[in-house]
């Protein structure tokens, strides 16, 4: 079920992305004064890289084995896509830290760095992102039943879909604005 | 012509009706809905239907399938899991624990499964003879299958003409009374009174006279052996007519759920060197719940085995709920109440912080049952392979097979569970690829005179036990050990140490060692007079001394040899004149010997009292679970070999997970073979307490770089005192990555850290969300007071 979801999610959203990605992107008006971006921070943009590599190594390793293959996790798998969870926790909360105003959705829109596509994808991202630690770090405590582990599993699996949705509007639209 | 038409036409009807009630089929009891048990105060029937008498001095054995019978389906239960294992069609289900072909002397432990489990023999792979299974397992059948076969193959050893059958003994499972006794069950048919088996387990009466002993001529309906009353003596037997009526029933005490005691004579299991005081019983009998409340059946006796996959085997859903699972957390697929569990109060487990990932790889048996799992595996003894529980005069405990728990290996339906495993040892001879055992019988043969090292040396001693004056008594002293001969003309080890070096017979006398023949001084002139007899009367016990082999007993010292005479007198005669000292080869006698040296003379040809390999062997084996050395399978193998006729076979001895064959220079090679591997099956009980669970403190029980659940080493072991085992870790027979695991049991080092670094980065992604969801909840108050302003 959630293999059918995810496949038929996915190439929904793609869809969308290619026929509405410039829309979604929110192209600046034409004419109006265009603010000069400077380049952020090393120390920043290496957060950033984390981040965005570090999900999309999860976004892989939990993916491609449930939807291409079938099965859970398992193996070395396991440990990539743990080592890149405690990554993308930690570099999503900096990343929070330091962007959370440019991507503050009352900011501007075309004429800034992100589309409001954009910014709605990274608190969609960040949303999950919480949501995939805790039904995780929850299961790791003597806490949850073996309902609630199964529940904490769900948690995990949908936010990871609604994550990845995110991600692929985000990096479809970013690459449509000009 | 109407005539013949009419009486045709009566025939073919009287015919037809006499047909239709002999086949009419019998009407069983069937249970009424009543809970109480019926009591069975009952007439009983023999094997031909008569009524017993138990006063009649000649009345047989009661039967069950008459007496039990006459009410109870006998032919269907005669197809439930105890007794159809034979059947080309019976369910071959989960493996169990195998039969164990056992020989002590030849070294021969074979794993036996009529049902094609893994790694097993069926016992026509081996020419086991329906008789020869039932005479060699017949102590632990519950009778029936192989014992109570209408046409078995022809087998010229077979004697039922004398033992009868081995008809099903229901009392052995559903008996109440207090004098049902295994014991006499065993006893009854090691004397192949087959028929007498079971009344004398009931304790209906008492059963003398052996079938085993009686010429196979003579048949139960001759009565006694008149011509024989001491040795020969026909199976009898002779009711305890206090147990029976003026109408000649008797009180059977039934018990419709068989207790548990019943179970256990053959399905015990115990660690090996525990006390019974140290046993904890399984969590289940402790809060009263029985082996058959569990273990249940119907009339067709198909008895619940209670594994997950059962009622996939059996196409029967209902067999689930018996599971651990079925009744703990009730049945998947299942509808009301059997989905829900709970059953008999089982308690439903919380498995809290357990991923579920481990209900998908591991069965329950894993965490809750058998042993803690260690660097070391627990050696078991089971009722059924070590003859645990036979009381009486003799001691039928073995100390082999050597079984092993728990070892953690994929079950058949892919999970990982806790196993008992035990190593085929057996000598065969090689057809391609492929080992076929021999005959015990054949490999005695071969194996005369090297396999009975002990009884060598117990032969030696016990005949040079001849009584002197130190009172003392004979013993081998060889590598530091001492060892004297026992009650069993076997060998025992002597717990206290020495250090003598030297390899010889001594008189141990209250720990001391004392020379045999007290020393003296051969170039003497004159001989002390009772050194002369001593030596005259250990070299006459010697002459007669059992198995002597060929040649006369000389004892020789310095550079004389002493003989005896034609007229068994001691006659003195110089070593070199009388040996040829070339030929004596020997790792423990050199001649001249300084010391006092026994040997056999012949030929000039001195060789000492017991081969070199004999002692060898004794040092290496007497006193440990092993029962030769490395030399004598060599000796054997070329034994066989010589043997064969043709010169073109190929002989193996399969011990300890490994194949030992003879290569071109006749010396001992090992290699791997698919006939060596081992025969495992799960283990279920004793059943731990959720407390007691593996990783119910700690992941590490299991996740750590050492971890004994996956790093634990499995050594083989058999009857051969070698070097060459089989040694496996269980990630390798589970089929796991070792890195993987020893990584992901590095990983638990810093877990605590991993846990507490995600949980602030969690904290702070929570805080900021919060922070904007306030700013943003800031936003909308301040919209809507906006609103309201203007």
């Amino acid at each position: 079920m959630f293999r059918a979801l995810t496949i038929v999610s996915v190439i929904v959203v793609i869809a969308v992305v290619v026929k509405f990605g410039r829309r979604l992107a929110g192209q600046p008006v034409k004419n109006a004064a265009v603010p000069k971006l400077g380049r952020y921070p090393l120390l920043e943009a290496l957060i950033a890289f984390a981040m965005w590599a570090s999900l999309i190594l999860l976004i892989g390793t939990g993916f491609l084995g449930a939807t291409l293959w079938g099965h859970a996790l398992c193996g070395f798998t396991t440990l990539i896509h743990v080592g890149c969870g405690a990554l993308f926790g930690v570099s999503l909360a900096l990343l929070a830290v330091f962007r959370a105003e440019a991507y503050n959705l009352a900011g501007p829109d075309t004429c800034g760095r992100f589309s409001t596509a954009q910014k709605v994808c990274f608190w969609v991202i960040a949303i999950c992102g919480l949501g995939l630690i805790f039904s995780m770090l929850i299961s790791m405590f003597r806490i949850l039943g073996t309902d609630g582990q199964h529940l904490a599993t769900q948690v995990h699996k949908l936010s990871a879909l609604i994550a990845l949705l995110a991600t692929i509007i985000y990096a479809g639209t970013a690459s449509k604005r000009d | 012509m109407k005539q013949v038409t009419f009486i045709a036409a009566f025939l073919i009807v009287a015919a037809r009706m006499s047909a239709g009630i002999d086949e009419a089929p019998k009407k069983f009891h069937e249970w009424s809905g009543s809970r109480t048990i019926p009591v069975h105060r009952i007439a009983l029937s023999d094997e031909n239907g008569e009524n017993i008498v138990p006063q009649y001095k000649l009345s047989m054995p009661y039967s069950s399938r008459k007496t039990c019978g006459a009410c109870h389906d006998y032919n269907k239960i005669s197809r439930g899991w105890h007794f159809n294992y034979a059947e080309k069609d019976a369910l071959k289900g989960r493996p169990g624990q195998p039969w164990i072909w056992y020989d002590e002397i030849t070294g021969m432990q074979l794993p036996i499964a009529g049902r094609g489990w893994k790694n097993t023999w069926k016992p026509e792979e081996l020419g086991l003879t329906p008789w020869n299974f039932v005479k060699t397992f017949g102590r632990n059948l519950p009778g029936g299958g192989l014992g109570d076969v209408e046409d078995g193959p022809d087998d010229p050893t077979a004697r039922w003409n004398l033992s009868g059958k081995l008809e099903i003994d229901c009392l052995t499972c559903h008996s109440a009374s207090p004098s049902q006794n295994h014991s006499e069950w065993v006893k009854q048919v090691a004397r192949e009174n087959f028929r007498w088996a079971a009344t004398a387990a009931a304790g209906l009466g008492e059963v003398g006279g052996m079938a085993s002993r009686m010429p196979s001529s003579w048949a139960v309906i001759q009565g006694p052996n008149l011509d024989d009353t001491q040795y020969a003596i026909a199976p009898f037997v002779t009711y305890d007519t206090r147990l029976f009526d003026r109408k000649k029933r008797t009180l059977i005490d039934i018990a419709s759920k068989p207790q548990d005691r019943h179970c256990l004579f053959c399905h015990s299991v115990a660690a090996d060197g525990k006390q019974r005081k140290d046993l904890d019983v399984d969590v289940h009998t402790r809060s009263g719940i029985n082996c058959a409340d569990c273990h249940r059946n119907g009339v067709d006796h198909m008895v619940n085995r209670g594994y997950e996959v059962e009622a996939v085997h059996r196409g029967d859903l209902s067999v689930a709920s018996s599971s651990c699972r079925g009744c703990h957390l009730g049945v998947k697929g299942a509808k009301g109440v059997m989905a829900i569990g709970g059953r008999l109060g089982a308690p439903a487990p919380e498995h809290k912080g357990l991923p579920p990932v481990h209900f998908d790889k591991l069965a329950c048996t894993t965490c809750h049952s058998g042993p803690w799992p260690s660097d070391k595996l627990v050696r078991v003894r089971t009722a059924r392979a070590n003859r645990l529980g036979i009381t009486g005069v003799a001691n039928w405990v073995t100390d082999l097979p050597y079984i092993v728990e728990p070892v953690f290996i994929k079950g058949e339906d892919g999970k990982i569970a806790p196993h008992r495993m035990t190593w085929p040892s057996f000598w065969g001879k090689i057809e391609g690829d492929k080992v076929k055992p021999l005959p015990p019988q054949e490999i005695a043969l071969a194996g005369t005179n090297i396999f009975d090292a002990p009884r060598v040396v117990a032969d030696i001693l016990n005949a040079m036990n001849i009584g002197d004056p130190t009172n003392g008594k004979p013993a081998l002293v060889s590598g530091k050990k001492v060892f004297y001969s026992n009650v069993d003309n076997g060998l025992s080890l002597d717990n206290s140490k020495t250090s003598a070096e030297q390899t010889g017979i001594v008189i141990v006398k209250d720990g001391a060692l004392v020379p045999l023949v007290p020393a003296f001084n051969p170039a003497a002139e004159q001989m002390d007079p009772n050194i002369q007899v001593r030596i005259t009367d250990l070299l006459k016990a010697l002459n007669a001394c059992n198995g002597k082999p060929d040649g006369v007993p000389v004892m020789t010292v310095g550079d004389k040899l002493y003989q005896l005479d034609e007229t068994a007198s001691m006659k003195t005669g110089n070593l070199k004149d009388e040996v040829d000292l070339a030929t004596v080869k020997s790792d423990f006698i050199k001649l001249p010997s300084k010391s006092v040296a026994w040997g056999w003379l012949k030929d000039k040809k001195f060789s000492p009292l017991a081969p070199d390999f004999v002692l060898r062997s004794v040092v290496a084996t007497v006193g440990t679970s092993f029962t030769f050395t490395e030399e004598q399978v060599e000796m054997v193998l070329k034994a066989l070999a010589s043997g064969d006729k043709s010169g073109k076979m190929k002989f193996a001895y399969i011990c300890s997970g490994k194949m030992f064959t003879l290569d071109q220079a006749g010396k001992l090679k090992v290699s791997d073979n698919a006939a060596a591997e081992p025969a495992a099956w799960p283990l279920a009980h004793e059943v731990r307490s959720a407390k007691q669970a593996l990783g119910a403190k700690k992941c590490t029980d299991c996740h750590s770089v050492k971890a004994p659940f996956f790093f634990g080493k499995v050594k083989a072991r058999g009857p051969m005192k070698t070097a060459s085992v089989q040694v496996k870790q269980m990630f390798e027979l589970q089929g796991q990555d070792a890195s993987f695991h020893r990584l992901f049991g590095l990983s638990f080092l810093v877990r605590s850290m991993f846990k507490a670094v995600i949980f602030g980065a969690a904290c702070l992604i929570a805080a900021i969300l919060a922070l904007y969801a306030l700013l943003a909840l800031n936003r909308v108050t301040k919209f809507l007071g906006s609103r309201e302003n203007k």
